[in-house]
């Protein structure tokens, strides 16, 4: 899935942004790149459940790692 | 979708509410009333009606209502006396023009003169927080409005509207600008200045949000694959990232 983030910026100054496709911990890097973009700064955050699946692969992924160094 | 955003540019705050409703209710807790004289609820009613004013009976209180449709109070009985419910607010002169027109048309003295009434004589003097971070910018704001402003030593801002005197001042340049009110004649035609001032600069933030985005996008790795503006004048930026 191609990598998106729409930003709605609203007329009373507020911004709202939400990430397409994007996997993982590479998410809040971009929280912070938009932040800097807009001269702005982060009210809320809200994870999706795409968000934490990704995160747990990578867990089990490290686990599976890890398994195979120590074996 | 990964991640869900609410953002806000760090030249505004969203604390003060500003429009009509907030002014309402801001206003009704600013009352200002005004002694009376007369006996009976019928020698107010008959009184007010001869003078050409109207008289509405609203439960226990009268309505009356001045300058046409557009203003109005109540009289209403307080510490056993009929008392004309104005609003601290209120035109000061309005107030004194309906008092004297009454009392001329009447042919006697009605308002009775207290410390408390003569109190309310001294233009209040007040401080307001806003919505604004940013000097610079209420200075274009204010400047774009047709607001006549000056920018003293101190950095303050002083806006001249006329029958009231702003003062912008801003203690820290990341602290929240404060207006000081001088000189008030008519707080809600302030009031109105100010929720102009509030919704303009919040358009301002919006084009400088938008326009930040057309500049910096691309070299953060981001670009522009769509934009679109809603009902809303929201406007939607849809960005890919650049592999």
């Amino acid at each position: 899935m191609e990598e998106k983030i729409v930003v709605r910026i609203f007329p009373d100054g507020r911004i709202q942004a939400e990430t397409k496709g994007i996997k993982g911990e590479k998410c809040t890097n971009y929280m912070k790149v938009l932040e800097e973009i807009l001269s702005a700064r982060t009210l809320e955050s809200t994870y999706t459940e795409e968000f934490y699946e990704t995160e747990q692969v990578k867990i089990r992924q490290t686990e599976q790692d890890y398994l195979k160094t120590t074996l | 979708m990964s991640v869900s955003l609410t953002m806000i540019p760090v030249a505004l705050a969203l604390r003060v509410v500003m429009g009509k409703e907030r002014f309402n209710n801001w206003i009704e807790s600013m009352e200002l009333p005004k002694k009376t004289n007369f006996k009976s609820q019928r020698d107010l009613i008959s009184t007010v009606k001869q003078s050409g004013y109207d008289a509405e009976k609203w439960g226990s209180m009268i309505k009356t209502h001045i300058r046409g449709e557009k203003e109005f109070f109540f009289w209403e009985v307080r510490d056993g006396s009929w008392q004309a419910i104005f609003s601290k607010y209120d035109s000061r002169q309005m107030i004194e023009n309906f008092m004297q027109t009454l009392e001329q048309r009447a042919n006697r003295r009605i308002f009775i003169d207290t410390e408390e009434n003569l109190h309310d004589e001294i233009i209040a003097k007040k401080v307001f927080p806003t919505n604004f971070y940013n000097m610079d910018l209420l200075k274009q704001v204010l400047q774009d409005n047709d607001m006549y402003a000056i920018q003293d030593k101190n950095d303050q801002i002083i806006c001249d509207l006329g029958n009231a005197q702003l003062l912008f001042q801003q203690s820290h340049p990341e602290s929240l600008i404060t207006v000081e009110l001088v000189q008030t004649a008519d707080m809600e035609a302030v009031f109105r200045h100010l929720s102009l001032l509030d919704e303009d600069y919040k358009h301002y933030i919006q084009d400088r949000a938008y326009q930040d985005m057309k500049e910096k996008a691309e070299e953060k790795g981001l670009t522009i694959e769509n934009e679109q503006i809603l009902e809303d004048n929201s406007i939607v930026l849809t960005l890919s990232i650049q592999r």
